[in-house]
């Protein structure tokens, strides 16, 4: 169908295959792509016949080949609020702890707090690396988990290897880059999206639970770091929590996440920092591809324009790709801020 | 940004407020949190909670308040067009109030003459109802080149004129029509003359389409007699699409060889090309 066409030619932009590679694709694997924020329109490169159907949205081209099954799937008609939160220093403190900034801005000791971010840094990576993949699929990051679930066939991966089926090359994971196997062919393609989907599956399952994920030394280390951790910042990271479960126990609104990490290091920091229960995975965007201002059409295309949205961040390009859009922005620059957040929420002010 | 003690918001904080509510046409709640506000005359001077302050007026129907919060603060210009509607919208709802039935688009326009916009919601641009000289150039020179642009190529036109991709195909379709219309019609004239001798074609400003410019505007042939000479110069005044209407003596003969130039002097033709052109030929 045209619409795999489009989706394929998305994927084909960030590998460089031919679009003549699309025959193998076959159709049958609905579940892959239910999730709504498979926008085909992301590239601009998108080749696309039926773009004057809709004139009115022909300017930009952003919803070129779009599918009416993607909004249904998004709660139109309850959805009045979208809250688009950065990551980094507005939910959690990670960044700064290593910089050593936070501990100069509110005087704290910075050996322990640069300590503490070197700490989760090695865990976050100790995740990434360990069990979604992220040696494999560094070179080759998405903007969203279902991004290349087109290319997936749907076979049963229980007894699949990820370890052997020389998608790295040397199977090691040493050679990153161009070097890898046959990198662009429908093959590797598939194995690739093989990888998202079980990154996907990890995720969904250790979401309330990262412990599962590690040993029960690790857990306890990593529990006992991120009490360090919320102490160090004043529960930033508590305070945050308050508006983000406040904004989930609404019907009518939902939160989006939009990080400028890469996605796969981004899973492992939202799993490890608690907050897998908050953002379902479909919900989690890297911006560091493409830029939140893309990333915020993306999302738009996703939810329409009925929504009102609000933008919750600390600065700099999320207040810009806010303002591009129209949209409202709460800037985050201490606790005050999410406390003032949480206030207007309560009151219904938000 | 202010940040008041007992309040607990900052001014940059009060306006995404407003705007949130705004955008969500939560007008009660709006109203219910402009009412919170401190008395503090920076945050009621912040151009997001008088835009707000403006909404919830009108929704509440307190024009009077309105008209003097639009008037009173000069709004940045991205906020223009809100804000005109605003203003424009609670002078038709009064008019037709005193009229005591809806108002048509004379009653409309007359409201807006009574009641000009003011500066401080508007930059003093008049409406114009044309597309701009040099957008309007661009898609002539295209429609000469290709009557029916692809998708994309529309959408590269819509962006070199400044208009949207609708306008563009439009233009493009109306142009067509008109054209066809203009050569069925020119056909048959041509039919008509050769049939009949001096018949003096009605001549309508309506006929072919276009104003000033058309696909099929022709060059004019010089006149006869001085008679001729100014009804010609008013005729081409009037920008007619052809000139076969105009069976004058001596002009008909010429119009045959005319049909193929037109297309290829289109695109150099200024406005004056074909007066011009009888100008100078007024001479001989």
């Amino acid at each position: 169908s045209s619409t795999n066409a489009s989706l394929i030619s998305t994927s084909s932009t960030i590998a460089n295959i031919p679009t003549a590679a699309v025959a193998s694709i076959s159709n049958q694997f609905a579940h892959l792509k239910r999730d709504p924020s498979t926008s085909p329109s992301l590239s601009q490169t998108t080749p696309s016949k039926d773009a004057d159907d809709q004139s009115r949205k022909n300017m930009t081209g952003k919803n070129r080949g779009k599918r009416k099954a993607d909004t249904s799937s998004s709660q139109d008609s309850e959805l009045e609020r979208v809250f688009l939160w950065d990551l980094d220093e507005t939910i959690i403190i990670f960044h700064s702890l290593l910089t050593g900034s936070y501990a100069q801005k509110y005087g704290k000791d910075p050996t322990v707090v640069i300590g503490s971010g070197l700490t989760m840094e090695e865990m976050i990576f100790e995740v990434a690396d360990t069990h979604l993949f992220f040696n494999d699929l560094e070179e080759c990051d998405q903007v969203h988990v279902e991004d290349v679930a087109s290319d997936d066939n749907g076979q049963d991966l229980s007894n699949y290897s990820f370890s052997t089926d020389g998608f790295s090359g040397s199977g090691g994971s040493g050679s990153h880059g161009s070097s890898v196997g046959v990198q662009g062919g429908v093959d590797w393609m598939r194995k690739l999206a093989f990888r998202y989907r079980k990154v996907r599956e990890i995720y969904d399952k250790h979401k309330s639970n990262v412990g599962g994920l590690l040993s029960p030394q690790r857990k306890e280390a990593l529990q006992r770091l991120r009490a360090e951790i919320e102490v160090l910042t004043d529960s930033w990271l508590g305070t945050a929590l308050k508006s983000l479960l406040l904004i989930q126990s609404r019907k009518n609104c939902v939160n989006v996440l939009i990080t400028t990490t890469q996605l796969v290091p981004a899973l492992a920091k939202v799993l490890l920092y608690g907050l897998g229960e908050i953002f379902p995975i479909e919900n989690i965007y890297s911006a560091t591809k493409i830029g939140k201002e893309s990333c915020f059409e993306r999302i738009v295309s996703r939810f329409g324009k009925k929504v009102t949205y609000v933008v919750i961040g600390d600065g700099r390009d999320e207040e810009i790709a806010a303002k591009q859009h129209n949209m409202p922005f709460w800037r985050i620059t201490n606790h005050g801020d999410l406390v003032s957040l949480h206030q207007a929420l309560e009151l219904d002010f938000l | 940004m202010s940040m008041l003690p007992s309040f607990g918001f900052t001014q940059e904080q009060v306006a995404c407020v407003c705007e949130v509510l705004q955008q969500g046409g939560n007008l009660e709640r709006l109203g219910r949190f402009l009412w919170s506000l401190p008395a503090c005359d920076h945050l009621h001077k912040n151009e997001s909670v008088l835009k707000a302050k403006a909404v919830v007026a009108f929704h509440r129907g307190n024009f009077r308040e309105l008209y003097k919060i639009l008037e009173s603060h000069q709004f940045s210009p991205h906020n223009h067009p809100k804000l005109q509607q605003l203003w424009l919208k609670a002078h038709y709802v009064e008019a037709e109030k005193l009229r005591g039935r809806p108002l048509g688009a004379v009653g409309k326009y007359r409201v807006r003459r009574k009641f000009p916009l003011p500066r401080t919601i508007w930059d003093g641009e008049e409406t114009s109802y044309c597309f701009k000289e040099k957008s309007r150039g661009v898609l002539r020179e295209w429609y000469a080149h290709n009557p029916y642009p692809s998708p994309r190529e529309k959408r590269e036109l819509a962006e070199a004129t400044g208009l949207t991709t609708t306008q563009v195909s439009n233009w493009f379709k109306n142009r067509r029509q008109r054209d066809r219309a203009a050569e069925a019609k020119e056909r048959e004239n041509t039919e008509n003359n050769n049939s009949s001798s001096n018949k003096q074609n009605q001549l309508s400003p309506l006929e072919g389409g276009k104003p000033l410019m058309s696909s099929s505007e022709e060059e004019f042939s010089p006149p006869q007699s001085p008679d001729q000479n100014s009804v010609l110069l008013l005729q081409s005044n009037m920008g007619h699409a052809r000139s076969s209407n105009y069976s004058l003596p001596g002009l008909t003969a010429t119009q045959p060889s005319h049909g193929l130039q037109a297309h290829q002097h289109q695109l150099q033709d200024s406005l004056l090309g074909p007066l011009t052109s009888s100008l100078v030929d007024l001479g001989s």
